[in-house]
Parts: structure tokens; C-alpha cells; sequence
């Protein structure tokens, strides 16, 4: 028997109301350590395979080409390119998200933009001041053209 | 259907609470089972992952999360899922991507994370009740396997102190495990005087919750003999599930469980278990469910499990080793992980690689066993040289 959406009145139909709470607390794990613990510094790192000499973003403990084991961690030296760019209004503000890639690595992330930011420009990550930093994404206010 | 080799296993620590994220752990386990077959990534052509409740991990997408650090990308890649069965159930399922002729190779990888969930891990359980019947009682899987053991030792007449015994064995085993999260020597005083949790269980008749990850390596007859000179076969594989109202069932005894079992033997033609293989890794996230396991796997007669413990036949010098790995009560008990850390110990004591825990007596058949879902699947594997 379907509940037809014009049953308003919903206890009529015998129902149970509950809520499961979740609450976790995560682990950045062995890479993401050393990711934030770069962050904090004021970097961006990615994870380096020594034998396909290639860097990857977000930095793993694994080559994703080779699934070789991974120690080396590199700071990313060049600049990040703006591939895509999306918007949203909260109120009368504009937030704008774009994924960021930089040269000579596999993968990017995801990070609010200045305004005048577009599609194509170089960027670079705009950190808060040192002594305010968590070990987190939000240590990196925002990108901004270079 | 062609036959399927197991040719290499790993497995990481077994800690309450691990640093790597599950990816990680997935590709700890993995790299090491590559390693130990002599066998890069590109070499295995499908990958099939285990994980028990997506709430564990807290990432609702659990399979594909995971994905990555399996090894899984751009592979025919499956996660498959029977709640505390799924470690076996991985392996199952990989066999029969290569029994079937589909690929040469499978890397088969079971992952829990356990620790995420607060306050702990037990309370997502409720995620899995009856959202009518029995969660407004507020149960957890404890008070279940509770009325489970109450039951199983109401008919036959076993106490307490008979199945502690199991307790003191296993985290006796796992002492010599080099991934141990709880190993240690007690006695069965020890297990009466433990915290009580919901009686009959009580602290120290319950393993542990867990982080960690297992995997193994299978291939078909061919390709198995280009890598290794001892292939371990997978000669028997079986699975059953009954209703998910555990009600419907007389507690006492696992029925799909010898059903399972059943299906395994007819496969590897053994008519009679006790004497055809050599030992077992049961599935022991509590120490009654040993003996309730060996009853259902044909392997004690029913009601007699906990005479053969007490007999010191169970022991690993004993005349029919049980969980010489340790078990979930000694070694862990990540889900997942923990039902595929027993295939990794059958193959381990099939090759003499066991170390400090191989088995006294010259051993060429062995079971893995794994059981879940809320009290209705049994998976069950049978191996040999
Ligand atoms: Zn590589």
C-alpha cells in the first residue's frame, strides 16, 4: 500500500521515529600527517614515487601507477592552474570553489578562489598567519592569482 | 571449474586504534601478500574487497573509499559485504572470479577501521537492528550473543568455566603472533573474575574491537606454478544465510553454519572433517562461539566441543589444533580483516611459515571459518597442500 503523498495526517499510519547518532573521530593517517604538518608550514606536499618519478596530490603512502610503497614527500614547486570553477550565493555573498592542479602532478584539490579568479589562471594558496594555523584545509584561506 | 591456488598473504597490526587510514591498512596487507608471491600490481587482474559496516570507518561508501589502497583502480573491482562473514566471504568470492575461468589472477583484501566511531565501536551496531523490534530496546550485538550463549550452554549443560577455557587458549596462541593486539596468559579465573558486559558475557569471553587489514593472493593452477613451488589450494568453498530474524532459529546450534560446511566438504570430498583435516581457524569473536562452530563445522559432535577443549585436543600441539593463530580473542577482531587474518594462517601453517605458531603435527589440510550478519551466515573455506 503506497503512502500517498495527500495523507497528511502521517500518524495515522503507525510509525516509529528515531535517530542514530554518529560521531567519529578520524585519523588523517600516514600521509595525511605529513600533509598537514605541511600545511601548518605553509606547504603544499605531494607524495613521490621514486620509480615512476611522479608526484601525486593528495600525497599517499602508494604509487597509484605502480603500488610501490611511498616515503618521499615533496614540496609542490609550481604554480597551480585553475581548471574549473564553481559559485554559490550565501546571502549577498558570492563563495567560489575551484579545483586547482599544479604542473608536473597527478591529481589537485579543492579550495575556495578570490573573487577575480577565472578559469586558466595561475594560482597560488594564501595561508593564515602561522600562529593561527590548525593542521587543517582551513590553514589556507583561500587561492589567489599569482 | 578450474582449480585455485592461494600464493601469497599479508596482514598489518591489529591495534585498538592505528594511525593509517583504511586505504593504507588495505595496502600494508596487500603490498605484503604481493611481496610474499613475488608479484607486482599489474600482475593481478581483479580485486575483490571486504569491509563490514559502513559505519565503522565512517565513510558511507566504504568499497569505493577503499578502492584505491586495494589496489583496485581501473580493475574489475568488487566489495563485497555479510557482516562478521565478509573476511572468508572475500576470498570465497575471489576464488570464483578464477575458478570460473574469468581471470588468471585475483587479490582478494578485507579491511575494518573500527576505531573511528564514538563512543565506541559497539554503538554502531544499532545501525544494523530492526528499526521496530528491537532497536527501541536499546539492544546491542552483546545482548544477543548473550541469550546465545545462555542457550547453547542451557542444553548441553556447559558452564561458564568450560568455555573460558577457549579464552585462556586463544590469547595464549596469539601470544606468539607478531600482530597481536591481546595476547596474553590468563587462566580461567582470570575470565570469571572479568568486568561483566551483558552475563553470561563477561570482559575477557569477548575480543576486542579493531583496526587492521588482510589479504591474500589466488591464481589459477598455471599461473600459481610460475610463482610458487608450494601452491596452497582452495579445495572446498561454502556459504549459507538463514533469516535475519535470529528468532526463527533454536540458538543452540548454527544450522546454516553446518549447511555452509556441508557444501564445502561435498566440494573438497570429505566425508568425514575430524579426521580429513588436520586443523582449524573458527571463528572466535567470543569464546563459546568457538565450540558452538566446531559443532556446526561436523568437527565436534554436538554439545562435545568444550569436552575436546578441556581434553587439550584444540591446543596447538593437540591432536586437532584450533585457532593456532591466536583468534579475534587474541589476535583482534577487525571485522573484515579478522575472518581473512584465518585464511592467511591456513595458508601459513599449510607452508610452514607459521613460525613460533606452526602446529606441532605435520599438517596438509585446514579450514577458515567466519560468521555474521546478525546470527545467520556461515562461510567457510577449505585448503590444502
Ligand atoms: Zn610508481
Amino acid at each position: 500500500m503506497p503512502i500517498n503523498e495527500r495523507i497528511c495526517d502521517v500518524t495515522r499510519i503507525r510509525n516509529w521515529q528515531d535517530s542514530i547518532p554518529l560521531h567519529y573521530l578520524y585519523t588523517t593517517g600516514i600521509a595525511g600527517e605529513r600533509f598537514f604538518k605541511g600545511i601548518m608550514q605553509g606547504k603544499i606536499l605531494a607524495s613521490r614515487c621514486k620509480r615512476c618519478k611522479e608526484s601525486f596530490i593528495p600525497p599517499r603512502i602508494y604509487c597509484v601507477n605502480c603500488y610501490s610503497k611511498i616515503e618521499e614527500f615533496v614540496e609542490v614547486g609550481g604554480r597551480g592552474r585553475v581548471v574549473a570553477v564553481a559559485e554559490r550565493r550565501k546571502g549577498r555573498k558570492r563563495i567560489r570553489y575551484a579545483f586547482v592542479r599544479f604542473e608536473g602532478i597527478k591529481g589537485g584539490i579543492i579550495h575556495s578562489i578570490d573573487d577575480d579568479v577565472k578559469v586558466g589562471d595561475y594560482v597560488k594558496p594564501v595561508f593564515l598567519p602561522r600562529e593561527k594555523r590548525k593542521g587543517d584545509l582551513s590553514d589556507i584561506t583561500f587561492f589567489v592569482k599569482t | 571449474m578450474r582449480k585455485v591456488a592461494v600464493i601469497g598473504a599479508g596482514m598489518t597490526l591489529f591495534r585498538r586504534r592505528m594511525m593509517e587510514t583504511g586505504r593504507e591498512l588495505s595496502f600494508e596487507a596487500t603490498r605484503m601478500a604481493l611481496d610474499s608471491a613475488g608479484m607486482e600490481m599489474k600482475e593481478v587482474e581483479g580485486v575483490v574487497m571486504g569491509s563490514a559496516p559502513d559505519a565503522f570507518d565512517g565513510v558511507h561508501m566504504k568499497g569505493e573509499y577503499l578502492l584505491e589502497g586495494a589496489g583496485g583502480i581501473n580493475r574489475p573491482y568488487t566489495r563485497v559485504f555479510v557482516g562478521g562473514a565478509t573476511g572468508v566471504f572475500v576470498p570465497i568470492s575471489a576464488w570464483w572470479h578464477v575458478a570460473s575461468g574469468l581471470f588468471d589472477t585475483c587479490l582478494a583484501v578485507a579491511e575494518e577501521k573500527m576505531s573511528p566511531f564514538l563512543p565506541h565501536p559497539q554503538y554502531a551496531f544499532w545501525t544494523i537492528f530492526d528499526h521496530t523490534l528491537e532497536r527501541p530496546l536499546g539492544v546491542n550485538l552483546l545482548w544477543i550473543f548473550s541469550l546465545e550463549m545462555r542457550r547453547y550452554m542451557e542444553v548441553h549443560g556447559i558452564r561458564e568455566e568450560d568455555i573460558a577455557l577457549v579464552s585462556v587458549k586463544n590469547k595464549g596462541n596469539a601470544l606468539d603472533h607478531p600482530c597481536s593486539q591481546v595476547a596474553a596468559r590468563i587462566t580461567v579465573d582470570d575470565v570469571m573474575k572479568s568486568e561483566p558486559i551483558c552475563l553470561p558475557v563477561k570482559r575477557l569471553d569477548v575480543s576486542p574491537t579493531s583496526d587492521g587489514a588482510a589479504a591474500v593472493i589466488l591464481a589459477s593452477e598455471d599461473v600459481a606454478k610460475k610463482y610458487t613451488d608450494e601452491p596452497v589450494w582452495i579445495d572446498g568453498v561454502g556459504w549459507n544465510v538463514d533469516t535475519q530474524y535470529w528468532t526463527n532459529r533454536d540458538l543452540y546450534y548454527p544450522e546454516y553454519l553446518e549447511k555452509a560446511a556441508r557444501m564445502a566438504y561435498k566440494m573438497a570430498r570429505i566425508e568425514n572433517p575430524r579426521k580429513q583435516l588436520d586443523f582449524a581457524e573458527v571463528y572466535d569473536p567470543f569464546d563459546y562461539k568457538e565450540l558452538h562452530h566446531l559443532e556446526g563445522l561436523l568437527l565436534a559432535e554436538k554439545g562435545k566441543a568444550a569436552e575436546m577443549t578441556k581434553e587439550g585436543i584444540t591446543q596447538r600441539d593437540g591432536d586437532f589444533p584450533v585457532n593456532p593463530s591466536g583468534g579475534l580473542l587474541g589476535v583482534g577482531n577487525p571485522i573484515a580483516a579478522a575472518g581473512m587474518m584465518k585464511v592467511c594462517e591456513v595458508f601459513w601453517q599449510l607452508r610452514g611459515e607459521a613460525g613460533k605458531r606452526q602446529v606441532k603435527k605435520e599438517v596438509k589440510r585446514g579450514l577458515a571459518q567466519a560468521w555474521g550478519d546478525l546470527l545467520q551466515i556461515g562461510t567457510v573455506i577449505t585448503m590444502r597442500r
